[in-house]
């Protein structure tokens, strides 16, 4: 079974790192977490069928933060209908800076948003963000551009306290 | 930017659940869409049979309905209906293919609803409909990848002078409907047409006709109106716009969220049901349509047939 052990590695390797970008999306690590599993539950039932997919990485974070738009599952309602995923499994202490971080990144549009974890936290080039996203490489730097101007202050007033 | 690693040693403290706890989910997730899938076969074959019965009595059960809503004459910018050629989607995202007036077979495919050894891209259905000249068709583009397998977007060309855009969701599971569409909260997850009507005549800051009982290929639907006021500010909103509704199947990964952008927009939705399928149909009018683009968008759907 390749598909089984190629699955076990891509969830060895990429589980806290999808975790880390979706909770650097929506700012709530519970509900990244929850996304990311519901991403690999999806990438299970799908199974030979995920050895058609050319970047699983990309394919992962779709399902990812489509699950997360997708919070209505949640719903009561919704629960009736589907298994839940296990959830969070430990509490994780998110400290301040963390808590700085999301918050100015909340302050962007999402799509400012998406290219800039895509590009510091994922570690894709633009052209590949670019390739990912669908759209010109040209709006991959642009956005990134802005994004870059409107985090820098941000991030510098919430530096400021712990310099002082 | 390197504050943003400061995030990356938060995953070190993640603890991931076992796999085998997520395939104990996946397997639970099939058996109850494998045991959906043999209701609806069951249903499927008792209304089969129930059909034939009321045929063979005959009387006045058995004969068929008449649309609530007559098909509207088709124009001159319309063909003629007897070739009906095969979409020519763009392979790629952010270009559009040029169509010729005609009939279009649009098929739609469900990435994610196989069971058991059916596969990933099963064809669900499709549907014919005529697009008129001076139209295109692209692929919507969803979230962070992907075109959408689901929803193709037929729009004016930008030669034409015409406004507005058709796509059309799957809504199979139902439909996430926003109470509140500025903010993005309070979720609403009706399963069938009306239920799904309600809730977006619930829906706030937006104005809602009232549903009206209607066909679509011969399908019972409901259709109807929202508008967003005009002089209404979206910038006050999560994204600067209203999200209406979120349509996608079964478990599948591909949601599609159906917006507001400005003030004045006008957004019609079909809702038609078919058998265990749902689908919705959702003319976008952005403020500047002139009534002849909202009447192209019209004819398109109830042009649409459903090929046995």
């Amino acid at each position: 079974m390749a598909d089984q052990r190629d699955l076990d590695d891509l969830y060895a390797a990429s589980y806290r790192r999808l975790v880390v970008q979706v909770f650097a999306l929506c700012g709530n690590l519970a509900d990244a977490e929850d996304a990311v599993q519901e991403a690999f539950v999806a990438a299970i039932r799908r199974g030979h069928g995920l050895g058609q997919v050319t970047n699983t990485d990309a394919w992962m974070r779709k399902v990812a933060l489509n699950r997360l738009r997708a919070g209505w599952r949640h719903s009561a309602v919704a629960r009736k209908y589907l298994g839940v995923v296990p959830g969070p499994q430990a509490p994780v202490e998110i400290g301040p800076e963390h808590v700085a971080i999301v918050t100015a990144l909340a302050q962007l549009e999402m799509e400012q948003r998406e290219v800039v974890v895509l590009h510091h936290l994922a570690d894709l080039g633009t052209a590949r963000i670019a390739e990912e996203l669908g759209i010109p490489e040209g709006t991959v730097k642009s956005r990134l551009a802005r994004a870059r101007a409107r985090l820098a202050p941000l991030l510098q007033e919430t530096e400021e306290p712990r310099h002082a | 930017m390197p504050d943003l690693n400061v995030l990356r040693d938060l995953g070190n403290e993640v603890q991931p659940p076992t796999l085998d706890s997520l395939r104990r989910t996946a397997r639970r997730r099939n058996r109850r869409a494998a045991a959906a899938a043999v209701v609806a076969c069951v249903t499927a074959v008792v209304v089969v049979i129930g059909g034939g019965a009321l045929l063979v009595e005959g009387g006045e059960r058995a004969a068929p309905k008449p649309a609530t809503r007559p098909t509207t004459p088709t124009d001159k910018a319309t063909p003629q209906r007897t070739a009906v050629h095969r979409l020519p989607l763009p392979k790629g995202f952010g270009s559009a293919t040029p169509l010729d007036a005609g009939r279009y077979t649009v098929r739609l495919r469900n990435p994610d609803k196989p069971v058991g050894s059916l596969g990933a891209g099963l064809l669900v259905l499709a549907f014919d409909m005529d697009v008129p000249a001076g139209w295109q068709v692209a692929r919507k583009l969803v979230g962070w990848a992907s075109p959408s397998p689901l929803r193709p977007i037929f729009t004016p060309t930008s030669g034409s002078g015409g406004r507005g855009q058709l796509s059309v969701v799957y809504a199979s599971l139902g439909l996430a409907i926003q109470n509140n569409p500025c903010h993005g909260k309070d979720f609403y997850g009706p399963r069938d047409i009306d239920a799904m009507a309600a809730a977006i005549s619930r829906m706030q800051h937006v104005v809602v006709d009232t549903p009206l009982v209607t066909t679509v290929g011969g399908l019972d639907a409901r259709s109807m109106t929202i508008r967003v006021r005009d002089g209404d500010d979206l910038s006050r909103c999560h994204d600067d716009r209203y999200d209406l509704f979120m349509g996608g199947d079964s478990d599948t990964s591909y949601f599609e969220t159906v917006t507001a952008d400005q003030a004045g927009d006008v957004v019609r939705v079909w809702l038609v049901e078919l058998g265990d399928e749902r689908l919705v149909f959702t003319a976008e009018l952005p403020p500047d349509a002139t009534g002849a683009d909202a009447d192209a968008l019209t004819r398109m759907v109830e042009s649409i047939t459903f090929p046995r």
